[in-house]
């Protein structure tokens, strides 16, 4: 079974991290799903790929029951972010899904009839699910060229999609533990998926100014404390997109 | 036995390549209704020295162009067949993947949410499989339908070539050219069809299965 991690609990939610699925195929990419869980709604946070629809299913009913899945949310068009969408489709009665404007008509080839598409404009976007606030920040560029990170106020979490993801074992630990070993399993997926250093600056002024305890990446370990500040200090140091300046080097 | 999908997916190949195999038989029918319309305009100079032979043109002419409505036919509906069973194809992965779900969470809290989907999803398969064994029959009749159409095209043909024989000897050189494009015409359809038949029936073996 997709293993379960509370990453906060209040009186109106919790957010729940699945991943480190142990029956997952080894030629896949290990990926994290998460599900804010209010009292009778829920969303999903990148649900995942077609691959992972079964496990996540499995997962996801042992927290909530089917029918108050709402809402999902699709930070930009990967198959490991959204494949599974149209089993999805086939799965949620009453659903709307959060995602770039500009990759509705791309997103829904996966499949998407009984669900509601919501284009998320490039500005971003703030919902309410029942009392928990989410705001859609733009992360447009990092990697995809419509992307969106989620930052929960109360919750004080920002759910950073790619940006932050490391390639790390299937039994690596849930959590970073030591920043400066983690870099290097950051760098080189920073290096070569993020093409803008422009749009890196860009994203990193928007999210200094808010209030972070986790940040929540789409692969690898979740950050905590002071490791949010540090990896938004190394990240603006790294120059990103240099595919091409290596390959002229 | 294969699983349902692997069935399901040679099942739609097999949909498609009936209608690509008979695509030809359009192209030959449409020959024999020209030529027939050839024959017409011999005959008719010909005059008094080919009297047999006008109802012969007239019937091959008519066959043609049963064959083409018949073959119109048959391609929409092995399109149909070829559309049941994707549909069918993409419902039994559905399905699979919310039974995998129901059993890696078998002890999850509300996994029985689910039961209510995969009866739907069950009986929406069951009613696709009965839509596509009615497509199969339909084409299957489609297809004897063409064969005796082809067969009796053999025969008028037959009486063409005997008709040609007697015919005057200005115009025989004329039918007797005619006769063999007819008769290639109607060889190579005829393969056509029996291509397309053995392919049906590998079709129906797939759903007995």
């Amino acid at each position: 079974m997709m293993k379960s991690t509370i990453l906060f609990e209040d009186e109106s939610h919790q957010w729940v991290l699945f991943g480190r699925d142990p029956e997952k195929s080894s030629d896949i990419i290990d990926t994290n799903q998460f599900m804010v869980k209010c009292r009778d709604k829920a969303v999903l946070l990148d649900p995942g790929g077609i691959e992972l629809f079964a496990p996540m299913l499995a997962a996801v009913a042992d927290w909530v029951p089917i029918e108050n899945i709402t809402t999902l949310f699709a930070s930009h068009q990967d198959p490991d972010i959204i494949s599974s969408l149209g089993l999805w489709d086939r799965t949620l009665t009453n659903a709307t899904l959060h995602a770039p404007w500009i990759w509705e008509g791309f997103i829904k080839h996966f499949g998407c009839t009984s669900i509601a598409y919501d284009p998320l404009p490039d500005e971003g976007k703030t919902i309410k699910v029942e009392d928990t606030e989410l705001v859609f920040i733009p992360a447009h560029y990092l990697h995809s060229s419509g992307n969106f990170s989620v930052y929960d106020p109360q919750a004080k979490i920002l759910m950073s999609g790619d940006i932050g993801a490391a390639l790390l074992p299937d039994d690596a630990p849930m959590m970073v533990e030591d920043f400066a070993a983690h870099t290097k399993k950051m760098k080189m997926f920073h290096q070569r998926w993020m093409p803008s250093n422009a749009a890196k600056n860009d994203w990193i002024r928007r999210v200094r100014n808010l209030d972070i305890e986790l940040m929540a990446p789409q692969h690898g370990a979740v950050f905590s404390g002071d490791d949010i500040a540090k990896f938004l200090d190394w990240f603006e140091e790294l120059d990103v997109g240099i595919a091409i300046s290596e390959q002229q080097t | 036995m294969e699983p349902s999908t692997t069935q399901d997916r040679h099942f739609f190949i097999k949909a498609l390549k009936i209608a690509a195999t008979l695509k030809p038989v359009i192209d030959h029918a449409e020959d024999i209704s020209l030529e027939a319309m050839n024959a017409k305009s011999i005959v008719a100079r010909a005059g008094d020295h080919a009297r047999a032979i006008r109802p012969i043109t007239d019937r091959m002419d008519e066959l043609s162009k049963n064959i083409i409505e018949l073959i119109k036919q048959i391609r929409s509906e092995s399109m149909n067949v070829c559309r049941d069973s994707i549909s069918d194809f993409t419902e039994e992965v559905a399905a699979s993947h919310l039974q995998r779900g129901r059993t890696i969470g078998r002890n999850s809290k509300f996994i029985s949410d689910l039961d209510t989907k995969i009866s739907l999803t069950a009986a929406r398969l069951r009613e696709l499989r009965i839509r596509t064994q009615d497509h199969v029959l339909k084409l299957s009749l489609l297809l004897e339908d063409i064969e005796s159409s082809l067969l009796a095209t053999t025969v008028i043909i037959a009486k063409f070539r005997l008709e040609a024989g007697v015919s005057g000897s200005e115009f025989r050189p004329h039918f007797e050219t005619l006769v063999q494009k007819f008769e290639n015409s109607v060889t190579q359809s005829r393969a056509s069809v029996l291509g397309s038949k053995k392919t049906l029936a590998e079709c129906r073996r797939t759903i007995k299965r």
